[in-house]
């Protein structure tokens, strides 16, 4: 994961930018949030919220505690639990309520008694499900709870990972070639590879967490290799216009950051071969984490228990029967104009296109001087 | 010969003496063409390419102070803002100034169901294909309707389409990536609508240059009685219970303590912002922060006032209520306890649309909303409206007292202002109503 943004704590020098890494001072700190977390299995992620404000006042800056939830957060699924669908127990309560001129307490107790027993659950049960939809109301369902020290490790490599999301260029050093980094500096932009290193310009990019998921696999990748180096020249806070160098080597940093295991393209394989998803036939899985409020793992879940298969793309899950599909059509069409890309897309139930046809090997540019966009095809990296 | 183009969101302006071509903001484009005809210089205008427009013609009857702020545009040289109250019928103001100009237009909104109500009533009004642009449509038409992002996106592009511009919501126009819209369509012509402007003197004068000036200003006071329901508001101090007051008075103390012991003075809104910002790498001002935060959340949202609403719902079984807070938080509390339909910024679309429906009805008579049905949703009338709480801002209010004023026989709609004593929400009352 990246953190977000908000959370970024570095040391901004004439001469260098630094991430403000989290040290074994901060083992304690983790081990509280890390109970915290273990204490609220089954609870509501809004009683999880206020133990996690308190933490705030135990004296370390707060941005290190969000940043250290957030990691665990990405640890954790999170799910409703309710007895009856909450739209439906909603709408009945305040139906029936609504039949009454005034809402004394006893009227509640008998609209819920009521209610409940057209349903046939209990009262209380009704009473849960009515807003069990709520991001608050949710329950921490599984929480894969990490020691302290990796703790820090993940922290320390999300915080990495988002500040070199603010680079312009980043140049790695590795021995011999890599043919999965070389792919992976192509999805930030063009490379210049050569044996035993590689640098990238950052193309542009309208929101910088697409590009932090592409640094972050980069840096993930990097940190399975032997001997490693990164520099980078960072524009942050992007308010300022001249970059600042970062550097991590394996020497000084490799102890320090820890990656989640990188997931390749992953077919999940679900006994039942065909059937319909309710999530359609292409998931942006960013557009449905965030409509949602779950996490990538709580989503991939979801898609699992939904027994259809997918193709896992970088940000995107897609049938197979579709991305045959996809990439037939997007093969023929004519030209760099985004509208009919788009267009196809849209015809294919696609929302958000943009990330779909990165996902598929596709580049999506904007010219800086006319504002028009236009589709290029990746000349390596076409994933999938 | 001076020719005139348009030229990615600027106005180039070039002439045959072999002089370099000058490159001007769009908005300028109304000057430079008076200029030159009160100069009467030769030129060709190659800038504008706004598209003819089928005869716009509506069945709305426009009333009188509707019609005067026609006029008062018209007076002004089509440039201007008008501020009418919520429910005053902008919209059909705006109709009427559309159909003065026969231009091809361009309507702004702050949001894509604004957008959408617009596009309705215009095709409604008009009888002919209405554009959308946002939300991810692109039907660019000699009437569309966009969203503030998507016209500010597509300036460059589109900013030579359009001879006339109605800002809804102009309030929301100042905004630097809003601005851009005003700054890069040439749009000789632009109308701003807006319940309230507030009064700060930057935003005005900033308005003044972007649009023009107010050209027509009707209160709610004016219109009250004869075109929207007379109308009453109550303030009602309601006393925090001793153990939120306790509680309260300990935080609001770490608050001012630290302000006290810092010497540090919060007399606007920037000296408020820099203590925010301080408390991002300065321990003990977050703490400060902190609990300002929480004891200002005990006086928005305490239990008594819960309490009073209960005996006020109970007191006026029949009125159409609108409630409204300033926390998600409050509403999910008391949609619970009183089994009020809610509406927030987290309830989706068909749900919000199926509970107006369902208020419009009047299947159920109350809804509780935060701040979502402020402003941009066209919300079933109403005749009770209690606030629970809110930003203090002038505008807000307004806004709110706006969706009880609309129109009907034997209406006389009420606002109930909850007021948690003796605490910075006083104060907070207090200064709204000075300004």
């Amino acid at each position: 994961m990246i953190l977000p943004h908000e959370f970024i704590r570095v040391r901004r020098t004439k001469t260098a930018i630094t991430p403000l890494f989290a040290d074994s001072e901060k083992l304690s700190l983790a081990k509280t949030l890390i109970a915290v977390y273990g204490e609220n299995r089954d609870g509501r992620r809004g009683e999880l919220l206020e133990g996690l404000a308190s933490c705030e006042e135990l004296g370390y800056d707060f941005k290190l505690v969000r940043g250290l939830s957030a990691v665990l957060d990405s640890r954790c699924i999170f799910g409703a639990r309710s007895f009856v669908p909450a739209f439906k127990a909603r709408t009945m309560l305040f139906e029936e309520a609504a039949r009454r001129p005034s809402m004394l307490e006893r009227d509640r107790g008998e609209v819920l008694a009521k209610m409940a027993e057209r349903l046939g659950v209990t009262p209380t049960d009704l009473d849960e499900s009515m807003y069990a939809d709520l991001l608050e109301e949710q329950h921490l369902i599984d929480f894969k709870e990490p020691s302290p020290d990796e703790l820090l490790q993940l922290y320390n490599f999300a915080l990495a990972a988002v500040v070199l999301a603010y680079s312009v260029r980043i140049v790695v050093g590795y021995p011999g070639r890599c043919e999965r980094l070389e792919k992976a500096a192509a999805a930030l932009g063009e490379p210049d590879v050569r044996v035993g290193s590689l640098s990238v310009e950052m193309k542009p990019v309208k929101q910088i967490g697409v590009r932090g998921a592409k640094v972050e696999h980069l840096l993930a990748l990097l940190l399975e290799a032997k001997n490693w180096s990164l520099r980078a020249d960072v524009a942050y806070p992007p308010r300022y216009q001249e970059t600042r160098p970062l550097e991590l080597t394996q020497k000084l940093h490799g102890g320090t950051l820890k990656a989640e295991p990188v997931e390749e393209e992953v077919v999940i394989e679900i006994e039942v071969p065909v059937r319909k998803s309710s999530f359609g036939g292409i998931i942006v899985i960013d557009d449905i984490t965030h409509r949602l409020g779950i996490t990538d793992r709580e989503l991939l879940r979801k898609v699992e228990a939904e027994k259809v298969r997918y193709v896992r793309l970088p940000g995107v899950l897609v049938t197979p029967e579709k991305l045959v599909e996809l990439r037939a059509g997007l093969e023929e069409i004519e030209g760099d104009d985004l509208a009919a890309y788009k267009a196809f897309l849209k015809g294919h139930g696609c929302k958000n296109p943009v990330p779909v046809l990165e996902a598929l090997g596709y580049f999506v540019d904007v010219d800086p001087e006319t504002r028009r966009p236009s589709v290029s095809r990746l000349r390596r990296g076409a994933s999938g | 010969m001076i020719v005139l183009r348009f030229d990615r969101g600027a106005l180039v302006v070039e002439d045959d003496q072999g002089k370099p071509p000058v490159r001007r903001r769009a908005n300028e484009y109304a000057g430079v063409l008076r200029e030159l005809r009160e100069w009467s210089t030769d030129f060709r205008d190659e800038a504008l390419k706004a598209p003819p427009v089928e005869p716009l013609r509506s069945r709305f009857e426009a009333r009188d102070y509707q019609s005067e702020a026609v006029v008062g545009w018209e007076k002004a040289g089509f440039r201007g803002i008008v501020v009418l109250p919520t429910g005053a019928g902008k919209t059909i103001m705006a109709i009427k100034a559309m159909e003065r100009l026969q231009v091809a237009t361009l309507v702004v909104v702050p949001t894509i169901v604004l957008m959408e109500q617009w596009r309705g009533v215009l095709a409604d009004a008009f009888g002919v294909e209405v554009g959308a642009l946002g939300g991810g449509s692109s039907d660019i038409q000699p009437i569309t309707v966009s969203t503030y992002d998507s016209a500010a996106l597509r300036a460059r592009e589109l900013g030579d389409r359009f001879a006339l511009i109605v800002f809804d919501e102009v309030h929301h126009l100042p905004a630097p990536s809003n601005a851009r819209i005003a700054l890069n369509y040439l749009a000789p012509h632009r109308l701003g609508l807006t319940a309230t402007l507030g009064r700060d003197e930057g935003v005005l004068q900033e308005l003044e240059e972007l649009v023009g000036p107010v050209v027509y200003e009707k209160g709610v006071e004016e219109l009250a009685g004869k075109h929207l329901s007379d109308y009453t508001v109550h303030t009602v101090n309601v006393p925090l219970a001793p153990s939120e007051k306790l509680e309260y008075d300990r935080q609001f103390a770490v608050y001012k303590g630290f302000l006290q012991r810092r010497g540090i003075k919060i007399r606007s809104a920037r000296d408020y912002l820099l203590f925010v910002k301080r408390s991002g790498v300065d321990p003990e001002a977050r703490r400060a922060l902190m609990g300002r935060n929480t004891a200002m959340d005990i006086a928005l949202n305490s239990r008594s006032k819960e309490e009073y609403l209960r005996n006020l719902l109970a007191a006026n079984p029949d009125e159409k209520t609108l409630i409204f807070t300033r926390h998600n938080k409050l509403v999910y509390r008391i949609s619970r306890s009183l089994l009020i339909p809610a509406i927030t910024h987290q309830t989706v679309k068909e749900e919000r649309e199926e509970i107006l429906d369902r208020f419009r009805r009047g299947v159920y008579r109350r809804i509780i909303t935060s701040q979502v049905l402020d402003e941009g949703i066209d919300v079933p009338d109403a005749s009770l409206a209690v606030i629970l709480s809110g930003t203090g801002s002038s505008r807000e209010f307004i806004q709110r007292l706006g969706r009880v004023l609309r129109k009907k026989e034997g209406k006389e709609a009420t606002l109930y202002e909850l007021v948690s004593f003796g605490t910075a929400e006083t104060r907070m009352s207090r200064r709204r109503k000075e300004t």
